[in-house]
């Protein structure tokens, strides 16, 4: 072998050095490369380690051997001294866990620094080239290259753990973002900068009724649910804002336009678009949304019923108003009336004052029931008792060709509620179906049940705030009649909305008064050209039902008083018509205009005065003051407090402090007289 | 002493399984086809399915049969010994040389002496690769035997098979239990020229010589040291005769036989050429090739070896013609008797039992078969 020889192998195993960059495969292919041009049979790497000892860092051709790879051996003195060194004997190496009985000579070549190669031989060759010799170059740049990728494992393993921490951490927070966007109650989805879908999460799927994300996956998000306006007219999609802001990289927030659902149907929404940008790059958009239908439709309801409420407050001071003017003129024309001849022409008219007085009355009580300040006196009753009750009443206030079915659930629990306020809504919603009838045939039913209303339900029926889920006794009311659109049950409840001519638009403004005033609920179903169905809910009670009395008449008749009667009432014109009323039936009286006039009178006449008749509001002192004021004058002095209101609320301010009766405005000279009696009756 | 037989037709080797099947029904067997005969391989499978017989073989240029060539028929050898098979697809050396070690190495036996036999297509561009893969695995646990099977001309074609399938770019490697190995020699030397790095190779296409175009340094060499013009027209006529060497420090050469050239130059061997290897043009003269002949022939008669199953090399017998090759072949069966076997397209083996196994071309090997 000539030098050039020599030199070409040398190139030839330096090369092999220079292409490898893991410790593992560079030791492996320098083993190789050796063998190749040695002829040995096997051959093994020594390692140094931090220990005395050393590695065997790597093994060809002795399977013996290579089962050792990665121990630890304690190598022989010699063969640490020997640079490089060739003997034809193996039993220099008994260090070594090989099959030494197939070897015959072996060949030491020292990686300065590093370790050792050992390569065994088989066979003894008379003209081996002297490799301990040619080697030695090559080997100081195999420690070299054993350094290299020593330390470029060691960078790769640091990378390696690197990559799996942050492999694992990203895991993490993918499965966290994972797990807040399918529990996110919004409905959110990604999108590409040409509108498809890049994510959906399950509440997306759930309110657009898809089952899986690759049914829209890659889809384009415009054509797939936002094709369309509300009125169903195309929505381009070169002017949809969600694609224009992904375009523009604009954020924005809309609530004026729907989503299409898989089947077709649409809701309203409110969505926000945020613009996705990586590394300044804009790559698409994310779009969270919610379905605004429910909370829509809970707000109108809950404007109609602030809206209601007021003019219920509105109603109620102008009904009080009313009161206290048709006190006056209901109390004059009564007792004009009795002072004039029957023969006498102004008998008639004095008769139609008083009529219309009444119906300007039953106009009030209507307002008032609508306002929640109707009379107000409640106790425990059987609602089918008390629909039969009625059956007479009804049956005279519908057309001879409807029917009236009755379906009336027995062992019903008790409801509280005021009987005349109640009879009220009955005829209201009797009236009103009748007048659905409009003349033609048809059946008018009333049922009534027990129901458990959960807050769905109650929901969704007019009601006032929210109602507590349980038990409630209902009510139905069900015609055959026209029914009504839309637009007329939106507005049924409105007060002085009326479909009649002659209708004053407060009956359905009334019940809803008084149902609320219960602490009920109404719920209406409708079909234009099929009927009409009112379910009233009242709440359910634990109590005893008492028996439904029906109102005495008058009871007056002749009955006569005596003694003082002090009247306080800043309206002048009804101080005077109680002052004629109870002189009538034989009372003398005296009238303040205020609460500081009447306690006055009273330290001045105190003696002869047997009841005061107490206005509740006035100037300067009100009626609770004076009553008080009044109470400490005289601790057994007997007062009548007289309002426009009912007398639940009137009352309410003297509870426990002796107050004797109430009338309500407007009265008249029977009633007057009658409360009277009974208050005087007490002792 | 395994048995074997030379047939012609798919009846007689029909009947010649049946035969062996009804003396001992573990019994497998290896069959080398010669290529004119590749139809009798469904007829063989067919026969060993029929009567559930393990059939292992490849389909070679031409058989040796008792020293002469065959270009047709089928050679079966019965096999007792062989403990384990298996027929795969070769993809990529390290891939490969695990697949057959996973399959393989739960068979090996703790007492050793087992030989790997392999048996490739030489359209597999990675078989040094692999050998190297395979001996990081299996390592002195087995002896190394084996041949590339294929046409002659180099074009592809399914050429190794068992019972069930017949597979091209693939290997067979069958597990020979106390099995005593191979020898192989091929007798070309290192000519006086001088020797050159290849500086740029892709497995088996040799692109830069000493950082030159390969071909341009071929024609060199050749012109230098024979006074042989080869040009690109005569390369195929002349390539065989002008064989390059891979040089080993220890003296010993690997012949590589080119046998394509490209446009761009680069010249295409039967087998691999590592990066940077030491190459030359080797000199291949008659007498010397004879001589190595007649060595390896001394050298298994040493080994006891009789009638072993043997492998010409194509190139080899290419190069020297059909009747110096027939010559050689006698010369090695005054050593060992009966020669059977097939013309091969690569041989894997060593020159001495227990070096480390390397892939050759050019050689004749001679595999231990009475202990098969």
């Amino acid at each position: 072998m000539n030098r050039e020889h020599i030199l070409t192998i040398l190139y030839d195993i330096t090369s092999t050095l220079s292409g490898e960059v893991h410790v593992e495969p560079l030791l492996t292919k320098m083993l190789q490369r050796l063998m190749f041009h040695s002829g040995c049979s096997a051959a093994v790497v020594l390692l140094n380690v931090p220990t005395e000892q050393m590695q065997i860092a790597s093994v060809v051709g002795d399977a013996e051997l290579a089962m050792h790879v990665g121990d630890s051996i304690a190598v022989s003195d010699g063969c640490l001294r020997w640079d490089s060194h060739y003997e034809e004997s193996v039993e220099p190496l008994s260090f070594l866990p090989c099959r030494k009985e197939c070897y015959k000579a072996f060949h030491c070549l020292d990686i300065p620094e590093q370790g050792k190669v050992l390569l065994l031989y088989r066979y003894l060759d008379e003209n081996r080239l002297l490799l301990e010799k040619v080697l030695n170059p090559v080997m100081g740049n195999f420690a070299k290259q054993i350094d290299l990728c020593q330390l470029n494992d060691d960078q790769q393993k640091y990378l390696e753990s690197l990559v799996a921490s942050r492999t694992r951490e990203l895991g993490q927070q993918k499965e966290m973002l994972s797990m807040l966007l399918e529990s996110m109650a919004e409905g959110m989805y990604g999108i590409d900068l040409e509108g498809r879908f890049t994510f959906v999460n399950r509440a997306f799927l759930q309110m657009l009724g898809y089952e899986r994300d690759d049914e829209l996956l890659g889809r384009s998000s415009h054509e797939v649910m936002h094709h369309s306006h509300a009125d169903g007219t195309p929505y381009d999609i070169e002017a949809c804002r969600i694609y224009r802001s992904c375009q523009t990289g604009e954020g924005i927030s809309c609530d004026d336009e729907v989503f299409w659902r898989k089947d077709k149907s649409s809701f309203p929404v409110e969505y926000h678009s945020f613009p996705i940008i990586d590394h300044g790059e804009l790559k698409g958009a994310v779009i969270t949304f919610r379905d605004v239908r429910e909370e829509r439709e809970q707000k109108e309801k809950l404007e109609h019923m602030q809206r209601l409420e007021s003019l219920g407050l509105l109603a109620g001071g102008i009904a009080h108003d009313f009161n206290n003017i048709l006190t006056a003129v209901m109390g004059n024309a009564a007792l004009a009336s009795a002072r004039v001849d029957d023969t006498s022409p102004a008998k008639d008219f004095l008769k139609r004052i008083e009529d219309s007085s009444h119906r300007a009355a039953d106009l009030c009580k209507q307002m008032l029931a609508y306002s929640g300040k109707g009379k107000f006196v409640v106790k425990p009753i059987n609602l089918s008792e008390m629909v039969k009750q009625m059956a007479r009443l009804m049956e005279v206030s519908i057309d001879k060709n409807v029917v009236i079915k009755y379906y009336m659930a027995d062992n019903l629990p008790a409801v509280e509620v005021d009987t005349a306020q109640l009879q009220q809504v009955i005829l209201n919603l009797i009236t009103n179906a009748n007048e659905a009838m409009q003349g033609v045939s048809g059946v008018i039913s009333f049922s009534t049940g027990l129901m458990h209303a959960d807050a769905a339900y109650l929901q969704s029926s007019m009601t006032q705030d929210t109602l507590p889920e349980g038990r409630y006794v209902f009510l139905e009311v069900s015609d055959t009649g026209i029914g009504m659109d839309e637009a007329t049950q939106k507005k049924m409840f409105d007060p002085f909305f009326t479909t009649k001519l002659s209708g004053r638009g407060l009956g359905m403004s009334a019940v809803l008064g008084i149902v609320r005033g219960h602490k009920g609920a109404i719920h209406c179903y409708s079909e234009p050209g099929k009927g009409t169905s009112f379910k009233v809910l009242f709440p359910a009670v634990d109590m005893q039902a008492e028996p439904i009395v029906e109102q005495s008449g008058s009871a007056a008749d002749a009955w006569r008083g005596e003694g003082t009667i002090l009247i306080v009432d800043d309206e002048e014109s009804i101080c005077e018509t109680a002052a004629i009323m109870l002189e009538d039936i034989g009372f003398q009286t005296i009238s303040a205009c205020d609460g500081i006039e009447a306690i006055e009178l009273l330290k001045k006449h105190g003696d002869t005065i047997v009841a005061v008749l107490l206005d509740m509001t006035m100037p300067r002192m009100d009626g609770v003051e004076c009553f008080s004021q009044m109470r400490r004058l005289q601790p057994g002095i007997r007062v009548m407090l007289s309002s426009g209101y009912n007398e639940q609320e009137a009352t309410s301010r003297f509870a426990g402090k002796g107050l004797a009766g109430f009338i309500q405005k407007p009265y008249s000279p029977d009633q007057l007289a009658e409360k009277m009696k009974e208050l005087l009756a007490r002792g | 002493m395994q048995e074997r037989r030379y047939l012609n037709s798919a009846s007689e080797a029909a009947e010649q399984l049946k035969q062996w099947h009804a003396q001992s029904p573990d019994i497998k067997v290896l069959a080398l086809v010669a290529e004119a005969s590749k139809s009798l391989v469904a007829e063989l499978q067919k026969q060993a399915r029929d009567i559930d017989i393990a059939l292992y073989g490849g389909i070679f240029p031409e058989l040796v049969v008792d020293g002469r060539f065959r270009s047709e028929g089928v050679l079966l050898f019965s096999m007792k010994h062989c403990s384990a098979a298996a027929l795969l697809p070769c993809e990529k050396s390290d891939v490969d040389a695990d697949m057959l070690f996973n399959i393989l190495s739960p068979n090996l036996s703790a007492e050793g002496g087992e030989t790997l036999f392999l048996m490739l297509d030489s359209m597999v561009p990675h078989i040094a690769s692999m050998l190297d893969d395979l001996y990081l695995k299996f390592a002195d646990r087995v002896n190394y035997v084996g041949i590339n099977a294929g046409s002659e001309t180099f074009q592809p074609m399914p050429c190794l098979f068992n019972e069930e399938s017949i597979m091209g770019q693939g290997v067979l490697a069958l597990l020979l239990h106390k099995h005593a190995g191979s020898l192989l020699n091929h007798g070309y030397v290192i000519s006086e020229s001088s020797s050159h790095s290849a500086t740029t190779t892709e497995g088996n296409r040799i692109v830069q010589i000493d950082w030159r175009p390969a071909f341009d340094v071929y024609r060199e060499l050749v012109m230098n040291r024979f006074g042989q013009e080869i040009t690109a027209e005569n390369f195929y006529q002349y390539g065989v005769h002008f064989p390059f060497g891979l040089l080993r420090a220890n003296g010993e050469v690997m012949v590589r036989i080119p046998v394509a050239l490209t446009e761009d130059g680069s010249l295409f061997c039967v087998g691999e050429v590592p990066p940077n290897s030491m190459v030359t043009v080797l000199d291949a003269e008659q007498k010397l090739l004879s001589d190595a002949v007649s060595e390896l022939g001394k050298s298994v008669a040493a080994c006891g070896w009789s009638m072993p199953l043997t492998f010409y090399c194509a190139g080899r017998r290419m190069h020297l013609g059909v009747e110096a090759a027939e010559r050689e072949i006698a010369l090695l069966a005054e050593h060992v008797g009966k020669v059977d076997g097939a013309l091969s397209l690569g041989e894997i083996g060593n020159m001495r039992e227990g070096d480390c196994p390397l892939f050759h071309n050019a050689t004749l090997i001679c595999c231990e078969w009475d202990t098969a």
